[in-house]
């Protein structure tokens, strides 16, 4: 799989100037290709690409691959990645054979697409090729298939169409058609032999339609099929039902994540989405207004009959009276100047059509995706409704186990203009990533560069964001993440959770993520269940995602997650204790608001599973995390320093406490975004009894050996440490009082007048942060800090 | 609450400007401008929550100011998540009466590091054709034994000061509320 399974421990780069990109790297992992010093990887090297006949003896030779290292063996692994599944034999030798599977005239040729993996014993190389099948006309022949179209309702006294034309021969052959009515009053046929004849309607008395029976008959020369439809024919009415079923093109991610499956979307129906009927000569005049049911159907009554009409989409799901929920899909590159929740709603509208005078309700429709094949050809129609589809999923799994819940509004703003560069500017459709932000989901749409409308991971990812934005809280920052970055504690859980819901929602904890240009190929993947990139903990989002994903899968990790809590649990404590800590949101705070709620049977199984992730539970898990007693390591990082305890508790006109902090995650990184990196920061709390402002210091001790940075001016390459003053109000994660640059290496900071309560104190050495930093700066910088009235 | 923008985005936010301004035209004032841009953004608090990153972080440069006819270099340069491989950058002008390729520019490099390099770096030349806001889109992708893994993004060149042409899809009308909509056609 394409899962970012073998992260290397690091050498990240330093943003040449304007940088950008997707994110500032990181993570750690196994190990190198090449296996270990000394040995060299093998080259796998599959064959030239083959094209045979339907039924023929097929060789795939791999005997040109190698080894550079001398006297080498090795070994060989054949596997079907695609194409219709053939019976490999010899396949662990370089020669591996099959047989060319029966490929009739309609799916010739066929592609078959084989990788073959060697290995040295201690490194593996891959290659790929493809088999294309010819059809030859060969093979069993295969029966028609009869389809006699939907059943219809039609007028008295009308021209009525029968439909064959679905009719086919997998083989590709010609076919005749043959009608037949077997019951009703007794019609006469346009022409009984072809796929579409028609026919009169009978007049009918008021009030007692006629079932009208026909039978069809295609025929291939050697075999046959039938088929059967009813046409229901009432008297003329002056108000109709129109009603049918919508539909739209979903596209599925190859295997491993390897771009997306777009030239074989499959129809899910258009769910709770708002469809509307509008007068075909005047489309603003809405006629009728519905929302689609859970299958795509919709329908509308007491609808003049014989007007011309259009059916159309809006891309908004707004259920209920008032409404549940209130999603919407908007184009945030159209109508720059007004505000952003009044840009364009995206609105799909179909081909019209007459009400006709008898209620008709085989008016289906389909939103494409607009592939044509190699690249958009077409309106990309299916785009807004596939993100909608997404985030209905994850509303349904909140209002599962909360039939109340109550959605705020969420606009989400999608434009086929969204592209991928920095920094963001959102009227021109330039993004730094997809994100969410004050209740808006900014989504790319650019197929040259990033689509997310088929990502349904990240879909839900970033509404994942907006849960806690609006259910639970987060004092998440955000900042620049990859798997496995240790993160700050905040970040960590609120990104980690974000892609547990997503798993959870879709059932499947595979994230997909792809991207363009090669919108087929290209992607990456991660497997939130059984991948362990960096070093586990609560820092990690990967650690966190994982645990939430457990805790409600019924997969059992080869033994190592035996349980389930189901949703309803974790939903509980998201939009309770969660919601209310009065401490940063991390694992702690979440761990501490679950465990109270369980009986003996989970909490042992949740307290194992947060021992999997190295969250300490044997004298219990509280919201500040003093219960977590060991720092882990992984032997390959070495950010396990400087991390406990997750709050140093400071007292006022108590003596200073000495604490250090690291740039480790330069050290083993050397790259991006640092600020939301563990090791960076230090957290610290205290208690004030009386409202009244309050002196904190901060003095490098020991103070590190001043460095020079040709260029600065001032000199600024000594201890520069920074303050920020956290409070739950007006709310935790953005602090209230920072205090003022000085540039020295001691910071005295005079807060603001405070009241008595609890107060979170976040220290950095600016000299880590700052990209431009002298190289010899040390890694490591202790300070005394104290809290005096 | 989210908030927050990458907070490297933004520190470097000053410099893209830079980057695209008519003032830029060397690396010495870009680093310069660097270190005042991330001093004045050291409050991390500024963000938006953004989806996990892919393997790679793309970061360029574009040297002097691009204008009409004349070579604009970018300096590219790409580091990876995943163990060193050998990288392959595809390069892309959606639109060849914006910009063109120098005449000895490849628009795909495929690259393996040097024992003691961290990152890949290249250097990519282009020819602005008329003014606008245009973009050199770039892909870095690696083959693993379990496929590709890449990931992208567009290196915006501002020609002028003419804003970027959006690309229409489907039709802005007004619904029956006086309310703008885009209306995509469906079959």
């Amino acid at each position: 799989m394409n899962m970012l399974k073998d992260l290397k421990p690091g050498k990240f780069l330093l943003p040449l100037i304007a940088s950008l990109a997707v994110s500032a790297c990181s993570s750690g992992g196994s190990g190198d290709s090449s296996g270990g010093s000394g040995n060299r990887s093998p080259v796998a090297v599959a064959g030239a690409d083959q094209t045979v006949s339907e039924f023929a003896a097929v060789t795939i030779d791999g005997g040109g691959s190698s080894d550079p290292d001398a006297g080498t063996t090795l070994s060989y692994a054949w596997t079907q990645t695609a194409g219709a599944v053939v019976a490999l034999t010899n396949a662990n030798t370089a020669q591996a054979n099959f047989d060319a599977p029966d490929v009739t005239a309609v799916n010739t040729p066929t592609t078959l697409t084989f990788r073959l993996t060697v290995s040295d014993g201690t490194a593996s190389a891959s290659d790929t090729m493809n088999v294309v099948v010819n059809d030859v006309g060969l093979g069993i022949n295969s029966p028609p298939v009869a389809n006699a179209g939907p059943d219809q309702t039609r007028a008295e006294l009308t021209t009525v169409n029968l439909d064959g034309t679905a009719s086919l021969d997998p083989d590709g052959d010609a076919i005749t058609h043959a009608w037949l009515q077997t019951g009703g009053p007794n019609v006469a046929l346009s022409n009984a032999t072809v796929a579409s004849p028609s026919f009169t309607s009978p007049d009918v008395a008021a009030a007692t339609p006629e079932v009208l029976t026909f039978q069809l008959t295609v025929d291939d020369g050697t075999d046959f099929s039938t088929d059967t439809v009813e046409i229901t024919i009432q008297e003329a009415l002056s108000a109709v039902t129109v009603s049918g079923t919508l539909e739209f093109e979903w596209v599925n991610p190859n295997n491993n994540c390897n771009g997306l499956n777009l030239n074989n979307p499959v129809l899910k129906p258009i769910r709770r989405a708002t469809v509307e009927l509008v007068d075909a000569s005047n489309p603003t005049v809405v006629l009728a207004s519905s929302v689609t049911g859970n299958d795509g159907s919709y329908s509308f009554t007491n609808i003049d009959a014989n007007q011309d009409v259009q059916v159309q989409a809006r891309a908004v799901l707004a259920d209920g009276s008032p409404a549940t929920w209130n999603v919407e899909v908007r184009d945030n590159t159209s109508n720059i100047g007004s505000p952003l929740t009044q840009r364009p709603i995206y609105i799909v509208r179909w081909p019209q059509f007459n009400t006709g005078v008898a209620d008709n309700s085989d008016n289906n429709f389909v939103a494409r995706t607009g592939w044509g094949g190699s690249s958009y050809t077409g309106t990309r129609a299916a785009a807004p409704f596939a993100i909608l589809d997404s985030i209905l999923d994850a509303m349904t799994m909140v209002t599962e186990v909360d039939s109340n819940a109550v959605f705020p509004n969420l606009d989400v703003y999608w434009s086929v203009n969204n592209t991928l560069t920095s920094p963001t500017d959102v009227d021109a459709g330039e993004l730094s990533t997809t994100f969410y932000t004050n209740r808006g989901l900014y989504m790319l749409g650019d197929a040259n560069v990033d689509t997310e409308e088929f990502d349904d991971h990240v879909s839900i990812h970033e509404w994942g964001h907006y849960f806690e934005d609006v259910f639970s809280r987060s004092d998440s920052f955000g900042g620049n993440h990859f798997i496995g970055d240790p993160l700050d504690p905040r970040v960590a859980f609120g990104e980690g959770f974000a892609s547990a819901l997503a798993a959870i929602a879709l059932d499947n904890p595979v994230y997909c993520d792809t991207s363009g240009p090669n919108l087929l190929t290209s992607g990456f993947g991660i497997n939130w269940e059984s991948q362990n990139i960096g070093l586990v903990g609560w820092f990690n989002e990967l650690s966190v995602g994982k645990l939430i994903y457990d805790l409600w899968d019924t997969g059992t990790d080869n033994g190592n997650d035996t349980g389930s809590i189901g949703f309803g649990p974790i939903y509980e404590t998201m939009v309770g204790p969660q919601r209310t800590v009065g401490s940063f949101t991390t694992m702690f705070t979440f761990a501490a608001g679950l465990r109270p709620m369980l009986n003996a049977t989970d909490l042992a199984f949740v307290d194992g599973q947060l021992n999997r992730i190295n969250v300490d539970t044997a004298a219990g898990v509280d919201i500040w995390g003093d219960s977590q007693t060991t720092a882990p390591t992984n032997g390959t990082y070495s950010q396990g320093r400087d991390i406990l305890p997750p709050y140093t508790e400071l007292f006022v006109d108590a003596a200073p406490v000495n604490v250090c902090l690291n740039n480790d995650y330069f050290a083993d990184f050397a790259d991006g975004d640092s600020e939301n990196k563990f090791g960076m920061f230090r957290h610290f709390r205290f208690t004030t009894t009386s409202t009244d402002s309050y002196t904190i210091t901060a003095t490098a001790n020991p103070a590190p050996t001043a460095t020079t940075t040709t260029g600065d001016d001032p000199p600024r390459d000594d201890s520069d440490p920074d303050l920020f003053l956290h409070r739950a109000v007006p709310q935790w994660w953005f602090p209230f009082a920072t205090s003022t640059d000085d540039g020295n290496a001691s910071e005295i900071f005079t807060t603001p007048t405070m009241s008595a309560g609890t107060y979170i104190l976040r220290l950095q050495e600016w000299r880590h942060v700052d990209d431009s930093r002298a190289a010899g700066f040390p890694s490591q910088v202790c300070f005394d800090v104290s809290v005096s009235r | 609450m989210t908030r927050m923008t990458l907070s490297i985005f933004s520190a470097l936010a000053l410099l893209a400007l830079a980057a695209c301004g008519d003032d830029q035209s060397s690396s010495t004032t870009i680093a310069q401008e660097e270190k005042a841009a991330l001093k004045a953004s050291e409050d991390p608090y500024d963000g938006t929550v953004a989806k996990p990153g892919s393997p790679y972080a793309i970061s360029y440069r574009i040297i002097g100011t691009p204008i009409v006819g004349s070579p604009v270099t970018v300096d590219l340069r790409v580091t990876s998540a995943l163990p060193v491989r050998p990288m392959t950058l595809d390069y892309r002008i959606n639109d060849a009466t914006s910009m063109m390729f120098a005449e000895s520019q490849p628009d795909s490099v495929r690259m393996e590091l040097a024992e003691n390099e961290e990152a890949f770096q290249q250097r990519v030349t282009v020819i602005p054709q008329r003014e606008g806001r245009f973009y050199l889109n770039v892909s870095a992708s690696v083959e693993t034994e379990d496929g590709t893994v890449s990931t992208g993004m567009a290196i915006p060149i501002q020609v002028g000061s003419a804003p970027r042409e959006m690309q229409e899809h489907g039709e802005l009308q007004e619904d029956e509320n006086g309310e703008a909509v885009r209306v995509l056609t469906g079959d």
